[in-house]
């Protein structure tokens, strides 16, 4: 019996069946015509991989893949720690340092991501990369904030103490 | 996949499609792949792949609408089951009563001729272009 490539396809439990049966219908369809058509063998192919698929979809519905095939659950469970390890490196990690534009250079804002205001600020300016960004007011290009303030360089009346540059949309 | 469609909850399941032409062509005697397949290209006009054909095959064996046979040599012929005569006989009445329904809507179209008128129309039609 020739072996026509289209049955292996189908599933090994379907091929056991009615494997050489179809191969010997292909077989007919050769003698009869000289040779299996492009149409035959991708009708093969596709009723192969169909059937395949929904032995497959039956198997995985009812539960027993995952138990009985112990390199899915290895796999599965692989992935799950990789997830888990990564998301708790993440939370464990600073945030990242402020991209570098001619508006927020580092020597600038260096000292003032102290408070929460100012996460929430440099988080702004992250979600909005197209948005022109004001350059910060001379008092807030101190060294450090919290000792320029207290040694006089304060904000001038009516500026934001907490929001030190604006997103201009 | 045999496609089963259930009218009404008291009905029997009906065929279609390849399902259909394969209980159909065993309605008569019983028959292995190749025969079906050369049968049902006769009476239907439908070619079935080799793939679709056995796939139908082993659906219908699994619904217990086909039996399969002991094999002559590497052929395996197959046998209409009293259920897959009866599936089939509902089958057939179900299409029957769309074709019906189908006629009798068509004579409500104006405009649409009805077969007898078509065949009427195309006798006229052969008259006129003889003469």
């Amino acid at each position: 019996m020739r072996q026509h490539p289209g049955v292996w396809l189908f599933p090994r439990a379907w091929r056991a069946r009615y494997g050489e049966e179809l191969a010997q219908l292909l077989d007919d369809i050769e003698l009869e015509h000289g040779r299996v058509s492009l149409g035959d063998k991708i009708d093969v192919a596709l009723a192969g991989s169909s059937v395949r698929a929904s032995t497959w979809w039956a198997s995985l519905a009812c539960g027993r893949r995952l138990v009985t095939r112990r390199g899915v659950v290895v796999a599965v469970v692989a992935a799950i720690a990789g997830i888990a390890i990564s998301a708790a490196a993440l939370v464990g990690s600073p945030l990242p340092p402020a991209p570098k534009t001619a508006a927020t250079d580092a020597g600038h804002v260096s000292a003032i991501w102290l408070t929460p205001a100012h996460r929430k600020a440099y988080h702004m300016r992250q979600l909005i990369p197209c948005a022109e960004i004001t350059p910060l007011p001379s008092w807030a290009h101190s060294e450090n904030s919290a000792t320029s303030t207290a040694a006089g360089a304060s904000p001038p009346a009516g500026a934001s103490p907490t929001v030190r540059f604006q997103a201009v949309a | 996949m045999v496609t089963l469609r259930r009218r009404d909850d008291e009905r029997q399941p009906t065929l279609s499609g390849a399902p259909l032409f394969i209980l159909m062509s065993l309605a008569t005697e019983d028959k292995h792949g190749h025969a079906l397949m050369k049968d049902i290209e006769q009476f239907a006009g439908v070619r079935l792949g080799p793939g679709t054909l056995y796939k139908a095959i082993s659906r219908l064996e699994e619904d217990g609408l086909v039996a399969a046979l002991p094999p002559d040599d590497r052929r395996r012929p197959y046998a209409l089951t009293p259920a897959g005569r009866t599936v089939l006989m509902a089958s057939i009445d179900y299409l029957g009563s769309v074709v019906e329904e189908g006629r009798a809507r068509l004579r409500l179209v104006p405009g649409i001729p009805d077969s007898d008128t078509r065949v009427t129309l195309a006798d006229a039609d052969d008259e006129a272009v003889a003469g």
